[in-house]
């Protein structure tokens, strides 16, 4: 037996070695903070349809910044997830849900929401090989794919661009089932972007997509074109700005915004809105363009008559969330922290100090604050050293 | 099937024994230049913040705020202890190779004596194998002890008023290279520990593949290793080839990956033992 | 009995061996003679499957070599073949740890008769003493064969004699011996069979003493023959 003894002795001093180590991590684990809704105004019922996720950041915790994640008012962290789900997890709250609930359909399409419209009844991918396969030269080939979530039946449609030009980017996906439509921006290498919009019927579907406009030609400016954020893809109109670099400096330039549209899906036409200036915001909700005009205290909200351009004053919605009032833009869209969901406007950013997250849902009609609150710790005394950052925001259209 | 385990305790003991003394001189070499490490870095940092509060007159605030607060990641983060890690890796995988072929190159041909023994060759095999795991086990628990040691000493030396509070686990946590070493995350780990003994089962049938065709061997093994790589690597072209980056998960590739690890680590075993049995020369 | 038949084996494009049959009985003393280069330890290699054969079969009483086997031929090399680390008490008790043939009396008989030592270490040996201790290896096996390489090869008189002595005891009594050697004249009278081996083949194979009897020819002799013509 003595021949065995620095065997069994170095098993042993691993064994110890590895639970002590195993044991020790288990109660050196501090357990994430728990987040809660603090609710200053109104009712939390109705911050439903907000998905958020936010780093955590503990100034005591070291270089360790869990993801939490606010889905129908509940937070999760993202390793509660298992080892393997959390590989499969995506950064954008639409996808991840998309992933989650439809895999099968979603394998093998690019991962970007705005290649996506999903209603109650169907989910629609618009997306072409160089999305997918980002050395593929581009090409005027695209596929439209279109998932029905009851029968779980996929029809996938091979379409060309009516026009020779390859394409370079889907901005923008809407469906009022059957009938798609769909903003593409094409010949990225030339000087001049041109955005066309197409319309596609996927119950009568033809290989070739047919320009319904050429946004950029209607438009009659060179200026760069952002689409508004809407979540809901359902919507009729496609909120747009243009916007011109203005060079301030050698080393700084300044966006300088130079107009507002709308395009109508449903007469493919555009829109050119007037009478905006600084701090002047559209959005669109349903089948109604909405003007937003920032004031000391929160946001005018008038509803625009599309035909004369009238605005009616629905009221003023005062806003507890500073930043909110300011219009934010990344990667060619625009409202991305207000908008406006089945007659109630969304707003988030935060507190005046800084300090935490802050919500606000308001009745567009009646102004009246639906919800008013902040994400915090449960544990306040937590509250001065940790903070939340939001990274991504989504409303879902398909929660009330 | 007790015959042969007992033979393979017996063998894996024996190559245990004469690990032990390379194995001792890595632990003994990791305690020193670490335990080095945890007086020498938290030692300068504090000299640099005195030299730099006695010549600008400052006070420990502005010190800060030159240098910040000293943490235990600081002390992890340096040569005291990524370099006995790095001398532990590349030993035992030195070793990994020594292993076999001490048996022929010693001073005394100590293979014929280990291939005539009336056990399974394999056992030989196995033998080998579970003792350069159980010496990666001992130089990952000893880098263990001597974390647990070196924390205290780091705190010590640093006056409360620079330290960072970090603690311990939260060090550890942040040095990517612990995510490797320790079971810091168990799937994690368990996918480390399989591409580990992959890559040691694929080295080991190299080994056997040269000592059994010699000079024709080295090429056969080069291709070996060319063609396992090949094999674990396939996944990361499958996006190329099927022209679509997003037609697997993550996960996915991860499962892929790991049956694809160990067709190669089944492999690997079944061409061992056909050269230890068949083809390998004294 | 050990047989061979029709084995090759060959190195790159040259074959070293070429179609050897032949076999070595349980009881006799069957010597491979040749110069060196011909094959002869090559041929206990394959037999001890150290190395593979490219053509043929190798039988020890009918079945082919395995692991198992190894407690029924013991193999005697050349050269030394245990830790030089270890002490020749050790060297006993690990041959005792995994052979179940291992006699230990007789191992302790064989260290008297050699007068080693069991407290020196291996590296300390002089080549005749390391010689003696690859003998005690493969003797105190109660085996049924047992193959030796050279035996005598760089061994002082007093330790060749010693060897000799071997060959002449219960120590080898009722075991086949397959010994190859080009130094035969010390262990001549006790041969019982001789194979002769030329370039990878067999030359001549016959039995010393009826040769000896019928010709009035020493192994050597024929050996002569052989060579210089």
């Amino acid at each position: 037996m003595s021949k065995y003894i620095k065997l069994s002795s170095i098993i042993l001093f691993i064994a110890v070695i590895m639970t002590g180590f195993g044991i020790y991590k288990i109660q050196a684990k501090t357990p994430q903070p728990d987040m809660k809704i603090v609710t200053a105004e109104g009712m939390p019922k109705y911050i439903g349809p907000i998905e958020l996720y936010g780093f955590v950041a503990d100034s005591n915790g070291g270089f360790n910044y869990p993801t939490v994640e606010l889905d129908n008012g509940n937070f999760t962290y993202l390793e509660e997830r298992s080892f393997l789900k959390r590989l499969d997890f995506n950064y954008n709250p639409m996808i991840d849900e998309l992933i989650i609930n439809y895999r099968s359909f979603m394998r093998g399409k690019s991962p970007q929401p705005k290649q996506f419209a999903e209603t109650a009844q169907h989910v629609v991918y618009v997306g072409s090989e160089s999305d997918v396969h980002w050395s593929t030269s581009l090409s005027n080939q695209m596929t439209i794919s279109v998932l029905d979530k009851e029968t779980k039946e996929e029809k996938t449609f091979s379409v060309k661009l009516e026009d020779s030009s390859s394409y370079n980017d889907i901005r923008a996906v809407y469906t009022d089932y059957p009938s798609l439509t769909l903003l593409v921006s094409t010949d990225a290498n030339s000087d001049s972007i041109q955005t066309h919009a197409y319309t596609f019927d996927l119950e009568n579907p033809k290989d070739t997509l047919t320009e319904a406009t050429n946004l950029t030609k209607e438009i009659g400016t060179n200026d760069y074109l952002y689409v508004g954020e809407t979540y809901d893809k359902t919507e009729r109109y496609v909120t747009l700005q243009t916007a011109k670099e203005n060079i301030d400096s050698m080393y700084g330039y300044s966006e300088e915004i130079t107009g507002y549209y709308a395009y109508d899906t449903m007469t493919q036409e555009v829109i050119k809105l007037d009478g905006f200036d600084e701090g002047t915001r559209l959005f669109t909700d349903n089948d109604t363009l909405y003007v937003g005009q920032k004031t000391n205290s929160g946001i005018e909200l008038y509803e625009l008559n599309q035909d004369d351009q009238k605005k009616t004053l629905l009221g003023e919605i005062t806003l507890s969330i500073p930043d909110a009032q300011e219009e934010m833009s990344y990667y060619g869209t625009f409202n991305q922290n207000m908008s406006i969901l089945n007659g109630k406007l969304y707003a988030y950013g935060y507190t005046e100090d800084g300090s935490k997250p802050a919500l606000q849902i308001s009745d567009i009609n009646t102004q009246d604050a639906l919800f008013k609150g902040t994400i915090e710790l449960k544990d306040a005394k937590k509250n001065d050293s940790t903070s939340v950052d939001i990274i991504e925001y989504r409303l879902n259209p398909l929660i009330d | 099937m007790k015959k042969s385990l007992n033979a393979l305790l017996k063998l894996t003991s024996f190559e245990l024994d004469r690990l032990s003394k390379f194995l001792f001189t890595l632990m003994g070499l990791t305690l020193v230049i670490n335990l080095a490490g945890y007086i020498y870095t938290p030692m300068r940092h504090m000299n640099k913040i005195n030299q730099f509060m006695t010549e600008n007159s400052a006070t420990a605030e502005e010190a800060l705020q030159t240098f910040g607060r000293f943490s235990f990641y600081n002390a992890l983060n340096s040569f005291w202890i990524v370099g006995p890690i790095v001398i532990g890796i590349t030993g035992m995988l030195f070793y990994s190779v020594f292993i076999w072929y001490r048996e022929w190159f010693g001073k005394n041909t100590f293979a014929y004596r280990l291939l005539m023994l009336p056990v399974s060759r394999m056992t030989l095999f196995f033998s080998k194998f579970i003792v350069i795991f159980i010496g990666i086990f001992t130089l990952i628990s000893i880098q263990m002890v001597s974390l647990f040691v070196g924390y205290p000493i780091v705190s010590a030396i640093i006056s409360d008023t620079y330290a960072s509070g970090l603690s311990l686990m939260e060090a550890i946590h942040a040095h990517p290279l612990f995510l490797f070493l320790f079971p810091l995350q168990p799937s994690y780990f368990m996918v480390i520990i399989t591409a580990g003994a992959v890559m040691l089962l694929v080295l080991f049938t190299i080994i056997l593949i040269e000592r059994s065709f010699s000079v024709r061997g080295i090429f056969i093994g080069i291709g070996y290793a060319a063609l396992s790589l090949a094999i674990v690597l396939f996944p990361l072209f499958l996006p190329n080839l099927l022209k679509n980056n997003y037609l697997f998960y993550s996960s996915e590739l991860l499962i892929i990956e790991l049956i694809l690890m160990t067709v190669v680590g089944i492999c690997s075993l079944f061409v061992s033992r056909y050269l230890i049995n068949n083809k390998i020369t004294v | 009995m050990i047989e061979l038949r029709d084995v090759q084996k060959s190195y790159g494009r040259k074959k070293v061996l070429d179609g050897i049959t032949f076999t070595a009985n349980k009881g006799d003393i069957t010597c491979l003679v040749g110069v060196n280069g011909v094959g002869k330890t090559t041929i206990l290699n394959a037999i001890m499957n150290l190395t593979p054969i490219k053509k043929g079969d190798i039988l020890i009483d009918g079945e082919k070599m395995t692991t198992e086997l190894y407690n029924k031929v013991a193999f005697i090399p050349d050269v030394a073949i245990m830790l030089p680390g270890m002490t020749v008490g050790e060297t006993m008790d690990f041959m005792k740890d995994y052979y179940d043939t291992w006699n230990g009396k007789r191992a302790k008989d064989i260290v008297r008769f050699f007068r080693l030592n069991t407290t020196d270490k291996l590296s300390e040996l002089s080549k005749g003493n390391q010689a003696k201790v690859n003998l005690l290896m493969g003797l105190a096996l109660d085996v049924d064969y047992v193959l030796m390489d050279e035996p005598f090869s760089g061994i002082d008189i007093f330790t060749r004699e010693q060897i000799t002595e071997v060959f002449s005891s219960r120590l080898v009594e009722d075991r086949g011996v397959l010994i190859t050697t080009h130094e035969i004249v010390d262990i001549e009278h006790l041969i019982d069979k001789v194979v002769l081996l030329d370039n990878g083949r067999i030359y001549k194979e016959f039995n010393a003493e009826e040769m000896r009897e019928t010709e009035g020819k020493s192994v050597v002799d024929v050996m002569r023959e052989v060579y210089n013509g």
